[in-house]
C-alpha cells in the first residue's frame, strides 16, 4: 500500500464485497453496449431492442446521454451516435493506459499461469525487438534478452510480423537485415519470405516453427493488435525443448492467443472494426 | 424516470466522468466526489456502477479510479461511426503504409490536442502514441489548432508562437522542424467539418532529411486534407483552409 491514508479512509467507506450501487447507471450501461456492439449510427427502435429496454425508457436515457454530451443524434437522420464526451473519456484513458504496462501485466499473468517464459516484442529500426522478457519456473539458457533484435523471417516473433505487416515494409527491412553488419547482430537465419507461409500464419493465429531456430529452445508467437488493426506486439511463450512433450509448446497456443487477443482488446482493437 | 426529464443519474454520472477526463491520471474518491458536488458515499455508489459498465475502473492496490476499458471502446466507436474522423483515419492509415512515414490523427482533448490514431513510424523511435498530447506551441498539431480551433482561444502564447501561429494560418498548415525532437520533422494540416470548424489535425512525421520542405508527401497531405475538408458529396473545393 503506498498511500497508507488514502487506503484506509477508504475502507471506511467502502464495503469488501457488494458495493451498492446506482441501478440507472447500470441500465444505462446496456444503451452504451448495445451501441458500441452497432458501432454504427442507431435508430431509437433499433437501439432499445438490442440493448433489450423500452424505447419511451431508451428515449428518456438518451435525452440524459445527450444532454451530457456522451450521445449524440445525426441532424439529417436523427438516429443516435456517440458523442464528444465519449471521444473525450477515450483519449482520457488512452492518456491514461501506458500500452507497455498494460502488455507488461499481462505478460507476466500469462508466464505465471504457463509456467513459460514470455517475450514481448515491438519493431524497431532493425526489425522486431525484445522490449521486455518476463521469465517463467524454469532458466533457460537462450540468447534472448531485452533488446535482442530478431531475424524476420527466422524465427517465430519475426515471422508473425512478417505475415502481418504490408509486404513492402517487410521486404525494405529483410533487405536490410540481410546487410552483413546488422545481420551479425540478430538472432536466428534469414529465410526467404513465403507468401503461402505467411497466409499459414495469419491463418492459425500463431507462429511456431520447425526445427527449432535456435537449438534446444522451443517458441511460438502471437500477435497484438491495435485499433487501426495493425500489429502492434507479439507475444512469444519461449521454453526449454527438452522440458515439453512430443508436440512441443503446441498445448500452450489457445492460452496464448487467448492472451494476446485479451491485450489487443485492451489496446482498442476491434476485430469487427476492420 | 419521465421521457421528458431526462434520468438524473445519468446527469449525475456524467459529472464523475467528465470530472476524470479533466485531469489525467488516478483520482482519489473524495476529490472525484467534490469536484462533482457530491457526498463521498454518494460518488462512490456511482463509480461502483461505472465500473461495473466498465467506463471508470479500480485500482484494487490504491482503491483509486481512472477512466475503463469501454471508455476507450465507445471513444473509438464514435471515431468509427462519424463520417469524417472515420474517412480522415483510414486516409491517414493509407497514407502512413504508402509513405512509411508515421501519420497521427490529433483531436482536441479534454486536455488540449492529443492523437486520437498513430499509423506506422516504429522505426523512427518515438514515443508518440495514442493519448500522447501536443503543446499548442511548438508542435505542428499544436500549431493548426492554436490557428484554428476556437477551444485554443484561452490559451496564452508568447510573442514568438503568436507569430509561429499567424504564419501556420497563412500558410494553410503548422511546421515543426527538428523540434521538439532533434532530427525529428512535422507536418500538420487541419481538417474542417462541414460547418467550416477544425475537427482534426493530421499530422506526417518522419526524418528531417526524408521530409524537405517542400516535398511530395506535403502535398499528398495538404491534398488529402482538402479533400476531407468538403464536405461529403461535393467536388467544389471550398478553400476553407486558407481562410
Amino acid at each position: 500500500m503506498r498511500k497508507a491514508t488514502g487506503a484506509a479512509a477508504l475502507d471506511q467507506i467502502l464495503p469488501r464485497k457488494e458495493a451498492r450501487g446506482v441501478q440507472s447507471i447500470e441500465v444505462g450501461g446496456r444503451i452504451l453496449a448495445a451501441l458500441a456492439e452497432a458501432s454504427c449510427p442507431m435508430m431509437l427502435k433499433d437501439l432499445a431492442a438490442l440493448a433489450g429496454i423500452a424505447p419511451a425508457q431508451a428515449h428518456a436515457y438518451l435525452l440524459s446521454y445527450r444532454r451530457i454530451g456522451l450521445v449524440e443524434q445525426e441532424e439529417a437522420t436523427g438516429r443516435y451516435q456517440f458523442g464528444p464526451l465519449a471521444l473525450d473519456l477515450a483519449i482520457g484513458r488512452m492518456t491514461d493506459l501506458n500500452p507497455d504496462l498494460i502488455a507488461t501485466e499481462i505478460a507476466q499473468d500469462l508466464s505465471q499461469r504457463s509456467g513459460m517464459t514470455v517475450a514481448i516484442v515491438a519493431w524497431g529500426a532493425f526489425g522486431p525487438g525484445v522490449i521486455a522478457l518476463v521469465e517463467g519456473q524454469h532458466q533457460i539458457h537462450m540468447n534472448t534478452r531485452a533488446g535482442t533484435i530478431y531475424s524476420l523471417t527466422g524465427t517465430v516473433s519475426g515471422r508473425v510480423f512478417a505475415a502481418h505487416m504490408p509486404e513492402r515494409i517487410v521486404r525494405d527491412m529483410l533487405r536490410l537485415q540481410a546487410r552483413p553488419d546488422i545481420r551479425s547482430g540478430i538472432v536466428g537465419q534469414l529465410h526467404d519470405y513465403r507468401v503461402s507461409e505467411m497466409e499459414e500464419i495469419r491463418r492459425k493465429g500463431y507462429a511456431s516453427f520447425d526445427p527449432l531456430p535456435v537449438p534446444g529452445v522451443a517458441a511460438i508467437s502471437a500477435p497484438v493488435f491495435d485499433d487501426v488493426g495493425g500489429i502492434r506486439l507479439a507475444l512469444t511463450m519461449i521454453s526449454s525443448a527438452k522440458r515439453l512433450g512430443p508436440e512441443g509448446l503446441a498445448p500452450q497456443a489457445p492460452t496464448l492467443v487467448a492472451a494476446a487477443r485479451h491485450l489487443s482488446q485492451q489496446l482498442g482493437h476491434d476485430p469487427a472494426a476492420r | 424516470m419521465s421521457s421528458g426529464r431526462g434520468i438524473q443519474s445519468i446527469e449525475i454520472g456524467g459529472r464523475l466522468l467528465a470530472s476524470l477526463a479533466r485531469q489525467s491520471g488516478p483520482r482519489m474518491l473524495r476529490d472525484l466526489a467534490q469536484e462533482s458536488d457530491l457526498v463521498p458515499a454518494q460518488a462512490h455508489a456511482y463509480l461502483s456502477s461505472l465500473c461495473r459498465v466498465g467506463l471508470v475502473e479500480q485500482d484494487s492496490r490504491t482503491g483509486q479510479y481512472r477512466l475503463g476499458a469501454f471508455a476507450m471502446r465507445i471513444g473509438l466507436a464514435r471515431l468509427r461511426s462519424v463520417d469524417l474522423y472515420r474517412r480522415a483515419g483510414t486516409a491517414a492509415h493509407r497514407l502512413s503504409e504508402a509513405t512509411g512515414l508515421m501519420v497521427i490523427l490529433v483531436a482536441w482533448g479534454p486536455q488540449g490536442p492529443a492523437a486520437v490514431q498513430v499509423s506506422g513510424g516504429a522505426s523512427l523511435n518515438l514515443n508518440i502514441r495514442r493519448g500522447t498530447s501536443f503543446a499548442l506551441q511548438g508542435t505542428a498539431a499544436g500549431h493548426v489548432f492554436a490557428a484554428w480551433s476556437p477551444q485554443a482561444e484561452a490559451a496564452e502564447m508568447d510573442s514568438a508562437a503568436a507569430i509561429e501561429v499567424e504564419a501556420t494560418r497563412e500558410r494553410g498548415y503548422g511546421i515543426a522542424r527538428n523540434s521538439p525532437i532533434p532530427g525529428i520533422s512535422a507536418f500538420s494540416a487541419p481538417v474542417f467539418d462541414a460547418a467550416g470548424r477544425l475537427a482534426l489535425a493530421l499530422t506526417i512525421v518522419g526524418a528531417s532529411d526524408a521530409l524537405p520542405d517542400p516535398n511530395p508527401v506535403l502535398d499528398d497531405l495538404l491534398r488529402l486534407t482538402r479533400a476531407l475538408s468538403l464536405p461529403a458529396g461535393t467536388d467544389e473545393p471550398q478553400g476553407r483552409a486558407q481562410a
